[in-house]
């Protein structure tokens, strides 16, 4: 009777153990438990590589760990809104993208601390969309806060992972380990990551994200959806001061540490705009989108000392192949932006070398070849 | 929080256990403030926003009801009443604004062409649970079958996090008499039995419930957006379905007994083998139990007692030594029986589907009440061959499942295109997968043929109908007999290990009973 609970836990803990080996084995042949420092030694090492640690949380401590390998000259930190930004658009100026690490004004000021502490660029851009001064929206990604160095945690957290994913797909599993027993792996060991070689997505050497051919293929589908980013973010009928207070401590940051701090407002498809423009049904909720726009706002922008620069209605908003979806630029979309940027005065001040005539050779060719998604390419 | 969540298992449970055992070397005082913060806890998690409604509702209760005892001393019925009044009203509305409100502004706009915006009101969690609960304790209260509770008891009694969410609906009376106890705490026997309860509950949620869900979902989807299913695709639909939420709930049902007992206290058995019921009535005092004897005490009783008052007033006669006459059959059983089971759908949910499924269960119920009444006390049946039982128990089966299509349905629409679908009305061929169809026969197999948890730890002591209980299930019943031995204890650990798998594999679905 006594030992009824002993056996027990026993059972389940001599199945666990297996289960965990049987895993960790699993993990460190297909490259899915490698640490997110190793991978971006590997990809500094081999341009090739795309790595996609498997949760998002991990996402900043890997890209700090690439961003402190490259010592870039300019920085840009935000959502997704802002991942096809490519270092070859800031020629000639080092660039290093770690959007997908910050979703709100928080997370944005940690990242950019823990950047900092580590090297200080010249530049550091931020994303600054009007719904990270919305609180409802601010709170909806509170679960995407980074970790930092934890190594435990991050073993402990993809076990299951690899569980799940060898469960559902199997495929993946069975080929990573023929290709092992056949010492012929390069896409193996080119994807790091069970994400990375499943959907040929993950973070390229500059920290631009590489998106599958499927992401592209749905991309006028998806444009159809005016409403779609506002479906997704919450907004709100006033710009929160909570987030003004905060966008104040994060400029004091980066003056602090001498660097130049530019906010961008990235473009949103024009019929979206329209919708936050417009919409009677939405006009609550876009209050923030209005008053984010208003001169007051873009005075206080300028008196923290931030370099704002908005785009959601630049004429690059009118043209669909600039987007993947309503919410997210192309990479087509931003090298538009950012020949519009080398055209504004204030911008280049600060960016004076920036080789404007370069990019618009580079949109000549990729306009010839119509290609908006892989202009500078794919990693492979 | 759920209770198939890894953080619940893991973490929280082991956590809150030790805590209590800890707390009850010191005072049992201390111990059930642990269980009462552990519950806030709980609740909290999930949603942390409806927290003020479940403690402000149980402290504004827990004051009327020592109202109510102070103005019994003084003998003043009239505020005595007024304040049980004061106390439905107060408990009654607060879950009308919660879990009606969206729904009566909803068909207003469509009954009276208005323009309305639908509020958007998040549900507190347990609700309907707790607000039973509650009103059943006044009640109480106000008969004097119950004197002065603590009021930590009182919060212990509500709070207890194993029923909190989706019951047992627990009666004071089963419970607080365990808390006053000098014995309370955690004990061997049943620590064991509770997390074998535990354990057998997780595994029919996360490896047969949840299996399940993919199949009925596929299938209401297809109806919503206006797809005819066919025949063979909605009686797969409604069979997945059924056997969902009997898995789901007997799961639940499982594990909320099963964790109560690991902290040393019997929740009243809440599902009890229903589908092995013969009519209607049997199939509602094995499902849902706790729910059933809260609306046959404070729903139904009332309502026969005032019609009977009536009826008797009115110089007809009551029915005598179970003879009753045609109108006084639909006056003092048909009509309570079908009003009560209209209430107990709307509780379900707010929307006409649930209404629908009440009252179909009431009719349905009301025609076996007068088959007893008129067929089998006038000894018209009685000696009917043996298989005319389980006929009996698959057309109960049926029935029910019938009934459940309007429980599962989005809206009323939806039910009754499925209703259609399964009566052969759209001819839509569709392939129904051999492995769906060989899973549902072992399924109704464990359903009908295998003894329930509560009968595998030996908890009940209720018999298990006679017709199915033949010498092969009287040894199974013997070999799956629980006792903490060796090899229990294996086979606990490893359906533990593989129910903690399904998890980690599965998501962490809510169960079904949540909603409400």
């Amino acid at each position: 009777m006594k030992k009824y609970l002993p056996i027990l836990l026993m059972t389940m803990l001599a199945f666990s153990s297996g289960t965990a080996a049987v895993l960790a084995f699993a993990g460190r042949a297909t490259n899915s438990t490698m640490p997110v420092r190793e991978m971006a030694r590997r990809q500094m090492k081999d341009p090739k590589v795309i790595a996609l640690p498997f949760d998002l949380t991990y996402w900043g401590d890997y890209k700090l760990g690439m961003a402190a390998l490259q010592r870039p000259d300019v920085i840009l930190v935000g959502p997704s809104r802002a991942s096809q930004v490519r270092s070859d658009m800031f020629r000639p100026y080092s660039f290093y993208n770690m959007a997908l690490t910050a979703w709100n004004i928080d997370q944005t000021t940690e990242m950019l601390e823990e950047v900092f502490r580590r090297f200080r660029p010249r530049v550091a851009i931020v994303d600054m969309d009007y719904f990270m001064f919305s609180e409802p929206y601010v709170k909806s990604v509170k679960a995407r806060d980074m970790w930092f160095n934890a190594p435990v945690r991050y073993e402990l957290d993809i076990l299951p992972q690899i569980l799940k994913e060898w469960t559902s797909n199997p495929s993946y599993f069975d080929r990573a380990f023929s290709d092992r027993r056949r010492q012929d792996r390069p896409e193996l060991e080119r994807s790091l990551g069970f994400a990375a070689l499943r959907g040929a997505n993950g973070f390229r050497k500059d920290g631009s994200y590489q998106h599958g051919q499927a992401t592209f293929d749905q991309s006028v589908e998806k444009l159809k959806i005016n409403e779609g980013i506002l479906q997704a973010i919450p907004g709100a009928p006033k710009v929160s001061d909570v987030q003004l207070q905060k966008l104040s401590k994060l400029a004091d940051l980066a003056k602090k540490n001498g660097v130049i701090l530019i906010g961008i407002q990235f473009p949103m498809w024009q019929e979206t705009v329209k919708v936050l423009d417009t919409d009677q049904k939405y006009r609550q909720s876009s209050g923030v989108w209005r008053e984010f726009q208003s001169d007051e706002m873009q005075g206080r922008f300028e008196k923290l000392g931030i370099a704002f620069f908005d785009l959601s209605r630049d004429p690059v908003t009118t043209e669909y192949r600039n987007f993947i979806d309503a919410a997210h630029p192309s990479e087509r979309g931003m090298l538009v932006s950012l020949i519009s940027l080398s055209k504004n005065a204030k911008f280049l001040s600060i960016l004076p070398e920036l080789d404007t005539r370069g990019l618009e050779n580079d949109l000549a060719r990729a306009d010839g070849s119509n290609d908006a998604f892989t202009i500078y390419g794919d990693a492979h | 929080m759920l209770f198939n969540s890894i953080h619940f298992l893991l973490l929280f449970l082991p956590v809150t256990l030790a805590a209590f055992y800890c707390a009850t070397l010191v005072s049992q005082g201390l111990a059930k403030i642990v269980l009462i913060v552990a519950s806030i806890i709980f609740y909290t998690v999930w949603m942390p926003a409806n927290l003020w409604v479940l403690l402000g509702s149980t402290v504004v209760t827990y004051l009327l009801a020592l109202g109510i005892l102070l103005e019994h001393d003084r003998g003043r019925p009239e505020r005595r009443k007024l304040l049980l009044v004061i106390g439905l009203v107060f408990n009654l509305l607060l879950l009308g604004y919660f879990k009606y409100t969206p729904f009566l502004v909803e068909t207003a706009n469509e009954v009276f062409s208005l323009s309305r915006t639908i509020p958007r009101i998040v549900l507190p969690l347990g609700i309907s649970f707790f607000t039973f609960q509650k009103i059943a304790f006044l009640i109480d209260v106000y008969d004097r079958q119950v004197g002065k509770v603590s009021f930590l008891d009182y919060c212990l009694f509500v709070f207890f996090f194993p029923q909190l969410i989706a019951g047992p609906i627990v009666h004071h009376r089963e419970i607080i008499p365990q808390l006053e106890k000098r014995s309370f705490g955690v004990k061997e026997v049943e620590l064991y039995t509770g997390i074998t309860l535990l354990v057998i509950g997780l595994a029919k949620k996360v490896l047969i419930a949840d299996t399940l869900a993919g199949t009925q979902i596929a299938g209401f989807q297809a109806l919503a957006q206006g797809n005819a299913i066919g025949f063979g695709g909605a009686w797969m639909t409604m069979l997945s379905a059924t056997l969902q939420i009997y898995f789901d709930f007997s799961g639940y049902s499982d594990m909320a007994v099963g964790l109560a007992l690991m902290f040393g206290i019997r929740l009243p058995l809440n599902f009890n083998s229903p589908f092995k019921a013969s009519n209607l009535v049997e199939l509602w005092a094995r499902w849902h139990m706790s729910l059933t004897r809260f609306l046959t005490a404070y729903i139904y009783n009332p309502i026969v007692m005032a019609v009977s008052r009536r009826w008797a007033a009115s110089g007809r006669p009551l029915p005598k030594k179970g003879r009753v006459t045609v109108a006084g059959y639909f006056a003092i059983i048909a009509f309570p029986t079908v009003a009560t089971m209209v209430l107990a759908g709307i509780w379900h949910g707010a929307g006409f589907q649930f209404l629908m499924f009440g009252l179909l269960n009431g009719v349905m119920m009301a025609i076996c009440h007068g088959w007893r009444q008129f067929v089998q006390a006038r000894g018209w049946a009685g000696n009917e061959p043996g298989f005319t039982k389980p006929m009996a128990v698959v057309a109960t089966f049926i029935a029910f499942l019938f009934t459940l299509v309007f429980f599962k349905a989005p809206s009323l629409s939806v039910g009754i295109q499925m209703v259609a679908n399964m009566l052969g009305q759209h001819s839509v061929s569709t392939t129904v997968n051999i492995l769906d169809i060989g899973l549902i026969a072992i399924l109704l197999g464990v359903v009908w043929f295998l003894p329930n948890s509560q009968e595998i730890v030996a908890l009940s002591t209720q018999k298990r109908p006679a017709a199915l209980s033949s010498g092969i299930q009287a040894n199974l019943q013997r070999y799956l007999t629980w006792q903490p031995s060796a090899g229990w204890a294996m086979a606990m650990g490893t359906l533990g290990f593989v129910s903690l798998i399904g998890i980690v594999i599965g998501r962490e679905s809510p169960f079904l009973y949540f909603q409400f």
